[in-house]
């Protein structure tokens, strides 16, 4: 510019005018030139504005999106029972906590909060107040109006926290299944335990095969024996024959959920699962059944039952003795020891191994559960043991072990294992004993309650059909005669087994009405009859004529008599 | 010319106003969405528990208590059940006697008592 100005100076002097009209001349083309450019910016920019507004559609939705509410989160999931009824879940509550440094007067404040906190030591929170710290825990878990009444102190240094506690509304009902968390919501027991990083991790709630109605009817029931017969304990197992999932599982005594940290060891103590018993009698089911699997004997076979049988320094009797020839059925509706041991003895002690193995009591209850029993086998397996478990003495399982094994006799064969989460796809299970031996069965079941030791739990028209089972108790030193172990596990409705029922009561006291009897007939089989006639109505069984011609053919059997011998005069 | 300035002025002295109004609008909606939802979460909560206090409220022996104290119903057992084919075939209905056609007793079915064979 300045070159330029000295140029047009210089030449200025020659032409004035000449001079200005260029000046005026440049800046009309700068003008030209610098409309031209913002012309042509204007132009593209407004091109761009209608590609935008009105050609270019994808890129901007008609309805603008904005991220949803947050769900409701917890800790830990809710568990359910298979009909979406809520056992345990997470409430948000406030935890009240100190910072000492802040508390002015840490006796009267102690004073003013044991007054509404009425739990709580007043020396023992003065002590925590008087820490030198900047945070201690006073309670946790408060009450709303705990909370209110702490508020309305107005004392300084005292902070509320938000946590999540575990609740449980159900209480008591089905604690031994889903067991509890602690304070600090990690799983201490049950399915709070055993599920606790699916728990945390997911959001869904864990739907359990447990119903709590008839969670209800078993755990009354169970109740009510224990009760009548003044017994430490007892067991109640309701299971889907079909699928192994367990509707029921009941141990008593048992305890709130909601409580679980100051109930006693013993009520934690779950008798299903965890506890492992010889279970007596009802063994002959799997001892018949696997004897008219492997061929060792028929229905039409049958033993000499007079004499008890000595061996070594045991005898072997029979507790409802009949002394006579006794056909296999025979053996098994009137729980004759002598048969059952004879029986073993021809299936042998190889066969017999297999097969409880398949059926599952040689290993570890396989369950969702921390608590879960491993049997007590006898090592070695001598022809003794052979002897005694065939009559369900020297083989300790859980209670669980014997309902699971139960349904594979009944169910047709198959084994499913015991579950406690709801299967929503039908079970595969593996083949145990084939269809036939399952029919025969089931006969023998149903002769049991109509003629045998378990009348008590006929249910009328609901064909139950099932075994007793009374243990002796074992302590110190051998067996405890008066300590019963008395169980009775039956199936229903036998034309075509839905479920299976396991009702046990530990250490029962004969009473009046029981003729002082405390056997598993007498204490165990009329709770399963009656579970059977609350339940039935809750899962659309109906009762169906006992007399109808294609029931009696397939469950009624007609006793052998001895081979070319007649019936003796002791029946 | 000075009225196409006038225009212009108003168009762009209207679209600022739109645009306020719009962007208010929007920061107002922003802000009741933001409610609504502390609302939803609010609501969640509560119906969280409920849902603990109704599974409380219904558990089975309180039911059987209640129900004990204030209704006459018994627990359902194995009589009160009944397939739907066991239900008898609705009777037939009675011939009636015609209004105004009144032609003595013997229109009326006479049904045979059965009484007799018991007694």
């Amino acid at each position: 510019m300045i070159a330029r100005r000295r140029q047009s100076v210089s030449r200025g002097k020659v032409s004035l005018v000449t001079g200005m009209e260029r000046a005026a001349q440049i800046a009309r083309s700068r003008l030209l030139f610098a409309a031209v450019v913002f012309a042509v910016g204007f132009v593209v920019m407004a091109a761009r504005v209608v590609d935008v507004a009105i050609l270019t559609d994808g890129n901007e939705p008609r309805l603008a999106r904005v991220p949803a509410a947050a769900p409701l989160a917890t800790g830990r999931a809710d568990i359910v029972d298979r009909n979406g009824v809520l056992l345990a879940t997470s409430l948000r509550a406030a935890s009240l906590y100190a910072d000492p440094t802040e508390i002015i007067d840490p006796a009267a404040a102690a004073a003013q909060l044991t007054g509404v906190l009425t739990d709580l030591k007043p020396a023992h929170i003065a002590a925590k107040l008087v820490q030198p710290k900047r945070f201690v825990w006073i309670k946790r878990h408060l009450t709303p109006a705990e909370t209110f009444a702490v508020n309305r102190l107005g004392i300084p240094g005292l902070h509320f926290q938000t946590e999540e506690r575990r609740v449980y509304p159900h209480g008591a009902l089905a604690a031994h299944v889903t067991g509890f968390a602690g304070v600090d919501d990690t799983g201490l027991a049950g399915l709070e335990k055993a599920l606790d990083s699916r728990i945390r991790g997911d959001q869904t709630p864990v739907r359990t095969s447990i119903d709590v109605r008839l969670q209800h009817i078993v755990r009354q029931e169970v109740q009510r024996q224990i009760d009548d017969f003044s017994a430490v304990g007892g067991v109640g197992v309701v299971m889907a024959v079909d699928s192994g999932e367990v509707h029921a599982l009941v141990s008593l005594p048992d305890f709130d959920a909601n409580r679980a940290e100051v109930t006693p060891p013993e009520a934690r103590f779950n008798r299903a699962t965890l506890g492992v018993y010889e279970m007596g009698s009802t063994f002959k089911i799997f001892n018949t059944a696997m004897a008219l699997e492997s061929g060792a004997v028929t229905l039409r076979d049958g033993y000499d039952a007079t004499k008890p049988i000595r061996i070594a320094r045991f005898t072997i009797s029979d507790y409802h003795a009949q002394k006579r020839w006794l056909s296999v059925p025979e053996i098994f509706m009137y729980s004759s020891n002598i048969g059952s041991v004879k029986i073993a003895l021809d299936v042998g002690t190889e066969d017999q191994r297999a097969f409880l193995a398949r059926l599952g009591f040689l290993d570890r209850l396989a369950l969702e559960l921390p608590e879960t029993g491993t049997p007590m086998t006898p090592r070695p397996w001598r022809q003794i043991n052979t002897m005694t478990i065939s009559y369900g003495h020297g083989l300790s399982v859980t209670p669980l072990h014997l309902a699971g094994a139960v349904s594979t006799v009944v169910n047709g064969g198959l084994r499913h294992a015991p579950t406690l989460l709801a299967q929503d796809t039908p079970a595969t299970g593996q083949r145990v004993f084939s269809a036939d031996t399952s029919k025969a069965m089931r006969r023998l079941l149903r002769l049991v309650v109509k003629s045998g030791t378990g009348r008590n739990a006929d249910a009328r028209g609901f064909l139950v059909g099932g075994k007793t089972g009374t243990a002796e108790k074992s302590g110190v030193g051998g067996y405890r005669r008066k300590a019963l172990l008395s169980s009775f596990v039956a199936a229903f409705p036998l034309n075509a087994p839905k479920f299976v029922i396991l009702v046990m009561v530990d250490e029962p006291k004969g009473n009046e009405r029981s003729h002082g009897y405390a056997t598993g007939g007498w204490v165990a089989a009329p709770a399963v009859k009656r579970i059977v006639a609350r339940m039935a109505p809750l899962y659309g069984i109906l009762p169906i004529d006992e007399n109808a011609p294609e029931i009696r053919r397939d469950l009624e059997m007609k006793l052998p008599t001895p081979k070319g011998g007649n019936r003796l005069a002791s029946f | 010319m000075r009225r196409s300035l006038l225009l212009w002025f108003g168009l762009v002295f209207g679209t600022a106003v739109t645009f306020f109004l719009i962007s208010t609008d929007v920061r107002r909606q922003r802000e009741e969405l933001a409610d609504l939802h502390r609302e939803i979460y609010r609501h969640q909560q509560a119906l969280h528990v409920l849902k603990a206090e109704w599974s409380y409220l219904n558990r089975p022996d309180r039911l059987a208590r209640l129900i004990e104290k204030h209704l006459e119903l018994t627990p359902i057992d194995a009589h009160h059940l009944a397939p739907l084919a066991a239900i008898p075939p609705r009777p037939r209905p009675l011939a009636e006697p015609t209004v105004g056609h009144v032609t003595g007793p013997a229109t009326t079915p006479t049904t045979a008592p059965t009484t007799g064979a018991g007694q």
